[in-house]
């Protein structure tokens, strides 16, 4: 058995989930497995059909407690759900929530967890799951074992595809009933802030700045060039290393590399970025990376397909200005 | 009225993430990594949670014990902390414990806890620089079965009730809880302040106290390890075509010309359909 927790994010099925759905087929098929996920929310009848055909049973557990996330609630609701089912592995999206929900449970349920995945693979003989992951920053790549049942797992989003068709049958879908006191939760959320929220996700550029810039002034600079590459191409944003994050020049839904976004544009512009290894896990699947940078020794060049050797203050307003001539 | 508080930072040991690639040695026969030349440093995320701490002990007054568990641990690479404000170094250091994992880790941390005693607030980094697993605090959190208060950047405390916020997608969220609690505090709390060497200098007078794994009545053999398969160390090396110019004017210009051309470039359009 194979349990697929379906995450969710602003209210919608996060796409992780479904990569997760397709993973959960192919161990399905190798081992013979059923194919179970669970839904966790409130008014969750939209996407339930849907979701069913690409399963054999789905659960799902609908309580007002859901509504919002809150990770004691949520923790409690799917331990109860894994004990009662008893998945043979419980695959999760590495999510905000997923990257919380899964720790704890792997305390309650007392097996060893790893988390943000990049690859897995069921062992054809014992079963167990191959984990693939980057560590020590992401200058190694690890596949590593743990002994024992259920296999607890959260997996970084795109490191498989979607899932398409639905199978041959629509799968069962069971409602839980699942008493939940609200003296299940011990913190309680007494305000939520909503900030710039940035979605780096789907931009055809991204323009990044690093600690280089000297200042917030330099993402203005980035900014300004924005605006003059939205009139080449369809989408582009303004990302981040880790530093100016830290130095409050930024928001963090900006931060690009190892605790931040990990992003796949067809264009990367590296502005003042050195290149650590804990920036470039999050920008290494770009198609084009271009770097501007005056250290001409800068570590950033030697992952470029294009580099720039100087001031960044000089070369992006000539940079703007030959753009506009070209328009 | 805020009473003095009883503070346990939790603070891994790891290669130094600023260390060149060089330093690092992949065994892919032994399956083992080696770092050499470079000595060992505080995970830099769990220096937030110590920076955290100071914070709290200079608002409200208070005693901070930091706490490390590993195979073979730096005195003088931890007392780091020490000599930026915490008041008290305890080491668990056994043999045993290497290639241990989260799950474990944070088992040890909690046998030590407890052998420490009275605790109000419990702090950690969102992550170590060696395993990336971001597991250790959530776990601590349930085996002491305390409330947890993930990804922190901010943080009050009055009488017992704790307020925080909790970076989110979003923004942010404003949490309660009550002491005792675990907070793993987040690098947009801000960075460890400066320590000057004269501090260092003084903090070999702070204790230090060293346990190991029978100390706490742990037997090592039942704890949890990851047995590796496949090692490497990916290559990320592209061949990088400088731009170039008589002067930053030209080479700007250069690169305008350049993003036109990768535009129009057959492979960037045949990526465009795909994508």
């Amino acid at each position: 058995m194979v349990l697929v927790e379906m995450g969710e994010e602003a209210d919608k099925i996060t796409p992780v989930s479904l990569e997760l759905l397709s993973y959960a087929r192919k161990v399905s098929l190798e081992t013979g497995g059923v194919i179970l996920a669970v839904m966790m929310g409130c008014n969750l009848n939209r996407e339930v059909e849907e979701i069913a055909w690409h399963t054999h049973k789905l659960y799902v557990l609908d309580h007002p407690l859901l509504r919002e996330f809150n990770p004691d609630i949520h923790v409690y609701a799917l331990e109860k759900i894994c004990a009662r089912l008893n998945p043979t592995y419980i695959l999760i999206g590495h999510t905000y929530r997923g990257a919380e929900v899964a720790p704890r449970l792997a305390a309650r349920l007392k097996v060893p967890l790893t988390t943000d995945c990049v690859g897995l693979e069921a062992d054809a003989e014992t079963g167990l799951l191959k984990r693939k992951k980057q560590v020590f920053c992401g200058s190694v790549v690890a596949t590593y074992v743990f002994e024992g049942f259920p296999q607890l797992v959260t997996v970084r989003p795109k490191t498989f595809e979607a899932v398409k068709e639905g199978l041959e049958k629509r799968g069962e879908v069971f409602w839980l009933n699942l008493e939940i006191d609200e003296s299940v939760s011990k913190t309680k959320i007494v305000e939520k802030i909503r900030e710039e929220r940035v979605v780096l996700d789907d931009a055809e550029v991204i323009i990044a700045g690093g600690r280089g810039l000297g200042g917030p002034e330099g993402f203005k600079e980035l900014e300004k060039l924005k605006t003059v590459l939205e009139r080449f191409f369809r989408r582009v944003e303004v990302g981040s290393s880790r530093p100016p994050v830290e130095k409050g020049w930024v928001s963090p839904s900006r931060q690009i590399g190892l605790t931040g976004e990990k992003v796949s544009p067809q264009i990367y512009v590296a502005v003042g970025i050195s290149g650590a290894v804990q920036h470039a896990v999050g920008m290494e699947n770009s198609k084009i990376i271009i770097s501007i940078n005056k250290d001409p020794n800068a570590q950033i060049f030697s992952i470029s397909n294009y580099g720039v050797v100087g001031d960044y203050k000089e070369i992006l307003p000539a940079f703007r200005r030959g753009l506009e001539e070209l328009l | 009225m805020t009473k003095e508080l009883k503070m346990i930072v939790c603070i891994k040991q790891v290669p130094d993430p600023e260390a060149p690639a060089s330093t690092i040695e992949v065994d892919s026969k032994q399956m083992q990594i080696r770092v050499r030349g470079v000595p060992p440093v505080m995970n830099p995320p769990d220096e937030a949670a110590l920076e955290a701490a100071l914070q709290l002990k200079e608002k409200y007054g208070g005693r901070i014990t930091v706490l490390s568990v590993g195979e073979n641990l730096s005195v003088p690479t931890l007392r780091k902390a020490l000599a930026a404000g915490a008041d008290e170094l305890t080491l668990v250091q056994d043999p045993g414990l290497s290639d241990v994992d989260s799950l474990s880790t944070a088992f040890v941390l909690y046998k030590a806890i407890k052998r420490i005693g009275e605790y109000d607030l419990v702090l950690t980094g969102r992550q170590a620089g060696d395993w990336n697993e971001g597991q250790v605090g959530l776990i601590l959190s349930e085996l002491l079965k305390v409330p947890a208060i993930n990804l922190v950047k901010k943080l009050a405390i009055e009488g017992s009730e704790i307020t925080a916020y909790k970076v989110t997608p979003f923004g942010y969220e404003v949490v309660k809880t009550v002491i005792p609690a675990v907070l793993i505090v987040t690098h947009e709390f801000g960075e460890l302040r400066y320590v000057p060497f004269i501090a260092l200098q003084k903090a070999r007078e702070k204790p230090v106290k060293i346990w190991d794994a029978k100390d706490l009545s742990i037997d090592p053999s039942n704890l949890t390890k990851r047995r590796i398969v496949i090692l490497y160390e990916p290559s990320r090396e592209r061949s990088c075509f400088f731009v170039e110019g008589e002067t930053l004017e030209e080479k700007g210009k250069n690169l305008a010309l350049l993003i036109k051309e990768i535009q129009k470039s057959e492979s960037y359009l045949s990526l465009q359909k795909v994508g």
